[in-house]
């Protein structure tokens, strides 16, 4: 099966929750969805306080998703097929002044 | 699915299409069910916060020196960014004069209160190789000491004890949102400064509008969320000119302009706290959420609450000692109508309702104050001019000046 090479991103505070590493390259199975990805991330990237990224299967309202720049909302949401080479942003939008 | 998730008020799955704005290429935003591309969210979010400074930018720009609040999150990130590009279309349209005389951008260091690591340099770094027009003024907030025979390390620790003392985490968050309020006023007031610049975005705002009257802090709302605010502050006036941007907008924005490497990070009580540590953690929980699946709901707030007039009893006399609002007068009665006191009909008073320093702090702070361990000292005096002192002594800043406390007790002998 094939693999996908995604690339992605933290950032507005987010990387707080990655040991402050913005940039992260993740090989997700063929075949993933953005709701795979995110599940992925909070299994395997995090140890502590899982519930500021995930709530109830998807980011936490507050997060800005950009997928190759685009609006995450303009493309599927959590359902957005995962390509070869996708590069996923996430920003949090709350948080200091 | 139930009848409210499927109701007309929800989001519709917006499907890509075209710029709203040229009509031509494909939208990479969408915004308030509106969806833009880059180019045109890049133009709509300038024009916008120009004329935020609105009607009245010239009177609120030309010949006044402005500061700007920069915590380096990613609101002030951004407004720092947005005001020069404002001040430099200014200086190259002739005619169409529109710009302060200087900036000073402010940032407190507020890591004391925290024992974190300072952010007074990576804020300088900031300011200094991108903005290098602008003028940087650093600010420690345990500076709001200003005895000079107070050692740095004796400030940090005066600091620390004082938000130690201060009960919930509500309360310390707003007890370090009056201090950092009046150490950024006084700081624009020494430095000649007569415009205060906040990097208050709509998101923030609507948070603002139900977490402030949450917390009893509604007759003085107004003031909190205003574009414009004139009189609060001697010589000095509040703006917010991002009032009208929701939160995503500035992530995005941000984003765009490559601002998200050089944000400070923040390091405050309810940085990565539970949704439940704090009123305004549950509040902005509750906003975020209620405005992902019904994308008006800031808008809707902001605008209500926009319309919101200060009471005709606001008399501009009685500030409060800690967050410098006006006091309502009567509160006191009020609290006791509405509070119950006691079930035990032997008990005729519960304690902290029986003297409560009116004169010197509003309602919502005497309710933060009841928390601290300082309140029953302060409660139980009777006179405003030691009350304020015993205030002072527990380390709280006021900006009060002798004129107000000469004013306070003078009403305090009429009243009696
Ligand atoms: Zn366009
Ligand atoms: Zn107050």
């Amino acid at each position: 099966m094939a693999t996908l090479h995604i690339d992605v991103e933290f950032g507005g505070g987010m990387e707080l929750l990655f040991k402050n590493v913005r940039e992260h390259k993740i090989d997700m199975p063929e075949g993933s969805n953005l709701k795979d990805l995110i599940t992925y991330i909070r299994d395997n990237l995090m140890t502590a306080k899982q519930d500021l990224f995930v709530m109830n299967d998807t980011v936490r309202p507050g997060i800005l998703v950009l997928i190759n720049e685009a609006d995450w909302e303009l493309c599927d949401g959590i359902e957005y097929k995962l390509e070869d080479g996708d590069r996923i942003i996430f920003i949090s939008t709350l948080h200091g002044g | 699915m139930s009848d409210v998730d499927s109701g007309p008020l929800r989001a519709p799955k917006p499907k890509a299409g075209t710029c709203i704005k040229c009509k031509t290429r494909p939208s990479t935003v969408v915004l308030r069910h509106v969806q833009y591309c880059k180019d045109c969210f890049l133009f709509a979010t300038t024009g916008k916060f120009r004329s935020a400074f609105g009607k009245s930018a010239i009177s609120n720009t030309t010949g006044h020196k402005a500061m700007v609040a920069f915590s380096g999150g990613p609101s002030s990130r951004a407004l720092l960014h947005l005001m020069k590009g404002f001040q430099h279309v200014g200086s190259h349209q002739s005619g169409q004069k529109r710009l302060f005389d200087e900036l000073v951008i402010c940032h407190i260091d507020e890591t004391a209160a925290f024992n974190g690591s300072s952010t007074l340099d990576m804020a300088r770094v900031v300011v200094d190789t991108e903005y290098p027009d602008f003028t940087f003024h650093g600010q420690l907030i345990e500076d709001i000491y200003e005895d000079e025979a107070l050692s740095s390390i004796d400030k940090k620790e005066k600091l620390r004890q004082l938000f130690a003392q201060a009960g919930s985490l509500t309360a310390k968050e707003d007890l370090l949102w009056h201090i950092k309020m009046h150490l950024l006023v006084k700081a624009a007031q020494k430095l000649g400064c007569t415009r205060l610049i906040l990097g208050d975005s709509a998101t923030r705002i609507a948070i603002k509008v139900i977490s402030f009257t949450a917390k009893g802090r509604g007759y003085s709302l107004p003031l909190e969320i205003g574009g414009d605010i004139h009189g609060l502050y001697p010589n000095l006036v509040i703006l917010r000119p991002l009032k009208d941007m929701l939160a995503k907008e500035i992530a995005i924005y941000d984003h765009s302009q490559g601002l998200l490497n050089s944000l400070v990070p923040a390091t405050n009580f309810s940085t990565m706290a539970p949704p439940t540590a704090s009123i305004d953690r549950a509040t902005e929980e509750f906003i975020v959420g209620l405005d992902r699946d019904f994308p008006s709901t800031v808008s809707t707030i902001v605008r209500t609450a926009s319309k919101l007039k200060l009471a005709s009893s606001m008399n501009g006399q009685s500030r409060c000692a800690l967050c410098h609002m006006p006091i309502q007068s009567g509160s006191k009665d009020w609290k006791q109508r509405i509070t119950v006191q006691s079930t035990q009909c032997t008990r005729d008073s519960a304690p902290g309702t029986l003297t409560v320093p009116e004169n010197i702090l509003c309602y919502a702070c005497q309710t933060d104050l009841s928390e601290s361990e300082g309140w029953s000292r302060l409660a139980d005096d009777a006179s405003p001019s030691t009350q304020l002192e015993e205030f002072r002594s527990l380390g709280y800043p006021t900006l009060l000046t002798q004129d107000d406390m000469h004013q306070r007790i003078k009403d305090f002998l009429l009243d009696d």
